[in-house]
């Protein structure tokens, strides 16, 4: 691999990579400040002019109102009113009065009163008509017309005659006063009045209105200006305007400077990095140069000299170790070769394929290959099961466990024949060997090779062989005797046995086998049957058998499960075992056991007879009498009786609860009690079961429970229930008693409903009939027929006794309530307490 | 009866009176249809009613409607005139001369248009004379008393009446009070041609007895407050009120009267204007309180002709529902004379043989006797008179307590 040399150092990567991205990182932040500054001081002035504007607007349309409040005030006058009517003679007092007026507001109003079709009846002016303007239809429907346009300021209110209009009065004011309407409490900021024609009707000064195409523009070129329209004048529209340039003077002296600060900033920027990077590379070519010079000189010993910034401390330090440890690696290995060549195993390292990579001394010396020969030779060649003869197969090393595994089979060493070419100093002989195998895992740990180890066990074969063939002497002996015959060791082991003995129990066949225990063989059998006097009592006879088996005496008489008999006669060996001879004796004891055997049982039977009768004859006589009671109780009881099972079903029901519920007995007896249930209790009562059994040690009995019952029609009814538990003949059931209290509760719901309807529903309803007629009767509804007046008077007074009395009821139904609430405890709340009081 | 079932009266009563009006506002409309079956062929001829349909005396307006409407479809189911339907055009001038000149010169542009029947308002008949003349339209006054009305100087006269002449009725009223006892008559006038008409007239009619008013005040269209006026009529001593007010402003005036100390208020005589509009059931409590008389010409109560009466009171009924008893035809006056009035008409244009116009108003001149609802018209007009009534057909009147309009002295 070949590495491009670097083109530059240090200092020239750090400018390259860290100046232009600060340089740029400025410049934006420059931009930006610069930017949201010009944006907050535009926002600021355009919001002051909008402000002012809208003043402006609402001041003007103040003025109008003003005026707008007096032509109202005068076409209400029934002068004028009159006039429309009267055609023939109003000439003759409404021209005094109309020029006897003096409307508020500039001077020079013209006022006109006209007919519904603006024709003009009279008026201060000289020749004015109105006819087809067009607000003159607003005015005719009844509304107001304020109408500011160049050519004045017109306010046109109907003249209401029988409450329609049918003419209207019309003040003018000419656009000649309006000027000073306008000028009127002017502001400090530059305003013109514009209408939607473009012209301008004012402006506060008259450099302004010179200016207006340019400030009229979109967008203004050299002005800033807001806009709002005057209420009820849509035409009409109230400009502020300021010039930009002094508006935005600090925004640019604001801009200047903060350029100059960036300018500064990058500079600084620069100054710093070169700084830094000479700092940092003056320690780093120092370091460089001393690893140099232990490369060239080949040296481990050497160590770099320390620095004074910690980071390039920390580099050398760590240098330094590596170094060390670089040492302490080489001067192992050394030593790890010498205690190999040492070792009189031999030693064979190979890949994961088998093939071989080192070998000790002594493998080398017992292969009679150097290892330059071993080397890449797959192991297969040499190491060989010793029993089978099979080849090794390649032993993979992911197949090794991590520990030593050792393999078994003596295998043998030497090259196979034709399998190696040139053969081993061994020759085809062989040599018996035990192997043990171990991955060697990679720095990663996965498994990377396999070390084997073969120990050479030639001796220790001959002297097995040897011992085999005196115990095979020793077994054909024991076999030749007609008795049977064991041996036990000092553990009591198994140690050797004849086949008779095998034959005598055959019973103990699965646990008579080298190794076994005494007492492990007779109790098989004792299980088994095997030893008549074991029936019944395994343990008993095992701990007798065994006390005589320790400390072996007398011969001993057994009888076995099929009836034969066995003299056994145990003795103690020198080494603390037990050796036993077993002789068939059943031609002797088989009839005289046979005869005590039937005696014994016949008597014992005999007795237990007798006491079983008694027994039943006492229970059947108590039985009947709690019987009857029992029986009397539940059928008279008056309270409704369910008997279930710990499954919920139910067992019996008394006729007060055929009756409660509405079912026969017989349609009820197997089904879930939940049937008698609304929900939510329905689908939850499985649960409570489970749950008290599975938890229950509280007391069942607890409290009456107030809950909710369904008849067989499905209508509900409130009950009271106590809940009993009793197990009988090993079965668990529950005993439920239930109580019908819903004629206790009927009043109280009585009472409530009636409180609700008179509160809620009748109160309010004779109330607001109450108002409706208060309403009628102040003439809400228009003017009522005399016949009608007095009628609902009658129904306000009748009204308002019958709310008197309804009071008196509600105070009365709700008085009872407070007494009779406090006992209850609503029945949903109960079920689930009572779930948890059985747990 | 309890107050419980009065109440349920009262509203049932309400419910009924609502379901009728819709009914009745619904077979008006068919009406217009059924006023065109003469002969289907024929174009119809247009008689046009100018008068306030939506204001304070919109009552009148209806009231005038309903007896065109009578008479139109009695003619029209005996045939028609010359052949064909005659039909109804309404123009509302709610009480407004400008809207009502207006209104004379679209009917005058409707080419078969015969004649205009008006109003109530005296003042807006007085403001279309001009009209009415310059265009030749034949115009029939069923309400409108000013005697300038029909007394205009247009020759020829294109307008008739049958309704009260102010001449007349001066003379009348006066007549009323002075029955009565009362010497000192105050009186309180609309500021309008129609109060000035009846101040000469009243004025005529004391001179001719040698009296003067003890006071004569004027009240504006409209006006709120007439607390003044009535001061003013006090002061001078005046023991009756002679009133001359359309139903909005007379019921201003009733009821200041009404508000005053039983010992301070004035009995009142009034000219028919009040009964123009729903004048009972506005002045509600105050009528009880107050001494109230006025002039009617015609009664279901007491007509002159009780089987004529009976006909069209059978007619009025099964045409527009709602009638328990006569009491419940509203202003029973401009139904009856605008029903004479079209079968005058009606007779006018079959004797001149044509609908044109001026011919008609000739022919009205010139009528044969017709035997009418208020009286035996024998003639109604000739080219000296055009008031086919005189004060022989005036009655006073009050209301009752139910609101009916009864002939004074009568149940």
């Amino acid at each position: 691999m070949t590495t491009e040399p670097p083109r530059s150092g240090v200092l020239g990567q750090v400018l390259i990579r860290v100046l232009p991205v600060s340089v740029l990182v400025l410049l934006a932040v420059w931009y930006g400040a610069v930017e949201v500054t010009r944006v907050t001081v535009a926002e600021e002035v355009r919001s002051g002019l909008r402000r002012e504007a809208n003043h402006r607007a609402n001041a003007i349309a103040s003025e109008i109102a003003i005026l707008e409040d007096a032509a109202r005030v005068l076409a209400a006058n029934d002068l004028l009113v009159n006039s429309l009517v009267d055609t023939f003679q109003r000439e003759s007092y409404l021209g005094t009065f109309f020029r006897s007026l003096r409307m508020p507001g500039p001077r020079g109003a013209i006022i006109t009163l006209t007919d519904y079709r603006g024709r003009s009846i009279v008026s201060t002016g000289h020749s004015i008509s109105y006819r087809g303007e067009a607000w003159l239809a607003e005015v005719m429907a009844g509304r107001d017309a304020l109408k500011l346009a160049p050519t004045g300021l017109i306010i046109a209110v109907p003249v209401l005659y029988e409450g329609l209009p049918e003419g209207s009065l019309v003040v003018d004011y000419p656009s000649s006063s309006l000027s000073r309407f306008f000028a009127a409490a002017a502001p400090m900021t530059d305003t013109i009045v514009v209408h939607a024609s473009g012209l301008v009707l004012f402006s506060s000064r008259a450099e302004i209105a010179e200016q207006w195409d340019e400030i009229a523009r979109v967008p203004p070129g050299g002005w800033v200006r807001a806009e709002a329209r005057v209420p009820g004048q849509a035409e009409v529209s109230v400009i502020t305007v300021t010039d930009r340039a002094a508006a935005f003077k600090t925004v640019d002296r604001v801009e200047k400077i903060m350029l100059v600060a960036i300018v500064v900033s990058i500079l600084a920027l620069a100054g710093g990095i070169l700084l830094a990077a000479l700092l940092a590379t003056r320690p780093l070519v120092s370091f460089i140069d001393q690893i140099q010079g232990f490369g060239r000189a080949g040296d481990l010993s050497g160590r770099v000299s320390s620095f004074r910034s910690r980071e390039f401390q920390r580099l050398s330090d760590s240098f330094n170790d590596m170094v060390a440890r670089l040492e302490l690696t080489t001067v192992s290995r050394d030593r790890v070769d010498n205690i190999l060549n040492s070792m009189a195993e031999l030693v064979l390292v190979t890949d994961r394929q088998g093939r071989i990579r080192a070998a000790n001394r002594a493998a080398r010396e017992r292969l009679g290959l150097p290892e330059a020969e071993l080397r890449g030779r797959y192991i297969q060649a040499f190491l060989r099961d010793g029993e089978t003869g099979d080849e090794v197969a390649v032993l993979d090393p992911a197949g090794i466990s991590e520990r030593v595994q050792f393999l078994e089979a003596a295998c043998v060493a030497g090259p196979v024949a034709g399998s190696v070419a040139g053969g081993g100093a061994i020759g085809g002989a062989g040599l018996p060997v035990a192997v043990s195998a171990a991955p060697l895992a990679s720095e990663e740990g996965e498994p990377e090779a396999v070390i084997y180890v073969a120990l050479d066990i030639a001796d220790l074969k001959k002297a097995q062989t040897d011992q085999a063939e005196a115990e095979r002497r020793l077994r054909t002996a024991i076999e030749a005797i007609s008795e049977g015959f064991a041996l036990f060791d000092a553990d009591d082991r198994l140690v050797v046995f004849n086949s008779k003995y095998a034959e005598i129990y055959s019973a103990c066949a699965g646990a008579i086998e080298i190794g076994a225990r005494f007492e492990d063989i007779i109790r098989f059998g004792a299980e088994r049957g095997q030893y008549a006097e074991a029936l019944g009592r395994v343990e008993d006879f095992v701990r007798e058998r065994m006390a005589r088996h320790r400390n072996p005496g007398s011969p001993l008489e057994q009888q076995l499960g099929d009836g034969r008999w066995l003299r056994i006669e145990e003795q103690r060996t020198e080494d603390g075992g037990v050796v036993g001879i077993r002789t068939d004796i059943t031609g002797l004891k088989g009839r005289e056991a046979r005869l005590q055997q039937q005696a014994r049982e016949l008597e014992r039977s005999n007795a237990e007879l007798a006491r079983e009768i008694g027994l039943r004859r006492a229970v059947e006589t108590s039985f009947k009498e709690s019987e009857t009671q029992a029986r009397a109780v539940f059928e008279m009881a008056e309270d409704a009786i369910v008997v279930i099972d710990w499954l919920g079903r139910i067992e019996r029901l008394n006729p007060a609860a055929e009756r409660l519920f509405g079912y026969e007995a017989q349609e009820l007896l197997g089904e879930n009690v939940k049937v008698l249930m609304p929900e939510p209790y329905r689908s939850a009562h499985d649960g409570y079961i489970r749950r008290y059994l599975s938890e229950g040690r509280a007391k069942l009995a607890g409290p009456i429970r107030k809950l909710t019952a369904q008849r067989r029609d499905g209508s509900t009814l409130p009950i009271e229930l106590s809940l009993g538990e009793v197990i009988l003949g090993g079965r668990r059931f529950f005993i439920g008693v239930i109580r019908d209290v819903s004629g206790t509760l009927g009043l109280d719901n009585l009472r409530a409903r009636l409180h609700a309807a008179l509160d809620g529903e009748l109160r309010p309803a004779v109330a607001s009939i109450l108002g409706a007629l208060q309403l009628l009767g102040q003439g809400a509804a228009g003017r009522l027929p005399a016949k009608a007046g007095p009628m609902v008077a009658a129904a306000e007074e009748a009204g308002e006794d019958a709310l008197a009395r309804i009071d008196d009821m509600v105070a009365w139904s709700d008085d009872r309530g407070a007494l009779d609430e406090a006992p209850d405890t609503p029945a949903p709340a109960a079920e689930p307490r009572a779930g948890r009081a059985g747990s | 009866m309890t107050r419980r079932s009065e109440i349920a009266t009262f509203g049932g009563l309400v419910a009924l009176g609502l379901f009728l009006c819709l009914h009745s506002a619904r077979a008006d409309t068919q009406s217009a249809a059924a006023d065109a079956t003469g002969d289907p062929t024929a174009d119809p001829i247009v008689i046009g009613l100018d008068a306030d349909m939506s204001k304070g005396a919109a009552q009148s307006g209806e009231a005038i409607r309903r007896g065109l409407v009578l008479a139109i479809e009695q003619i029209n189911g005996r045939g028609g005139v010359l052949g064909r339907p005659l039909a109804l055009e309404v123009r509302d001038h709610r009480g407004t001369p400008a809207r009502g000149r207006d209104n004379i010169e679209d009917f005058a542009a409707m080419d078969d248009l015969v004649a205009v029947v008006g109003g109530i308002h005296t003042p807006v008949a007085l403001a279309e004379l001009e009209a009415i003349h310059r265009h030749g339209l034949p115009y029939l006054s069923p309400w409108a008393a000013g005697t300038p009305v029909v007394a205009n100087g247009y020759d020829p006269n294109f307008v008739f009446r049958v309704s009260v002449r102010d001449e007349h009725a001066g003379g009348f009223l006066v007549k009323a009070a002075r029955d009565r006892g009362f010497e000192r008559l105050g009186l309180l006038l609309w500021r309008t041609g129609w109060g000035r008409s009846n101040e000469t007239a009243m004025r005529a009619a004391l001179a001719r007895q040698g009296l003067q008013p003890a006071a004569v005040a004027w009240f504006n269209t409209g006006e709120r407050d007439m607390s003044a006026q009535i001061d003013a009529l006090r002061t001078a001593g005046a023991e009756v009120v002679m009133l001359v007010a359309n139903p909005t402003d007379g019921l201003v005036a009733v009821r200041e009267v009404a508000g005053r100390p039983a010992a301070e208020r004035l009995p009142i005589i009034s000219h028919w204007g009040i009964t123009g509009g729903d004048f009972f059931t506005q002045a509600g409590a105050a009528l009880a309180k107050v001494d109230l008389s006025f002039l009617q010409t015609f009664s279901f109560f007491d007509p002159p002709f009780p089987e004529r009466a009976a006909r069209l009171y059978e007619a009025y009924c099964a045409r527009f529902g709602g009638c328990a008893s006569p009491a419940d035809v509203f202003s029973p006056v401009g139904t009856a004379q605008a029903y004479d009035l079209v079968q005058l008409l009606g007779r006018a244009i079959e004797r001149a043989g044509t609908a044109e116009r001026a011919s008609v108003r000739r022919s009205l001149e010139r009528l044969e006797r017709y035997d009418g609802l208020l009286r035996n018209y024998d003639p109604a007009f000739t080219p000296e008179r055009h008031d086919a009534l005189d004060a022989s057909d005036f009655r006073l009147c009050r209301y009752d307590a139910q609101g009916a309009i009864v002939p004074i002295g009568r149940p």
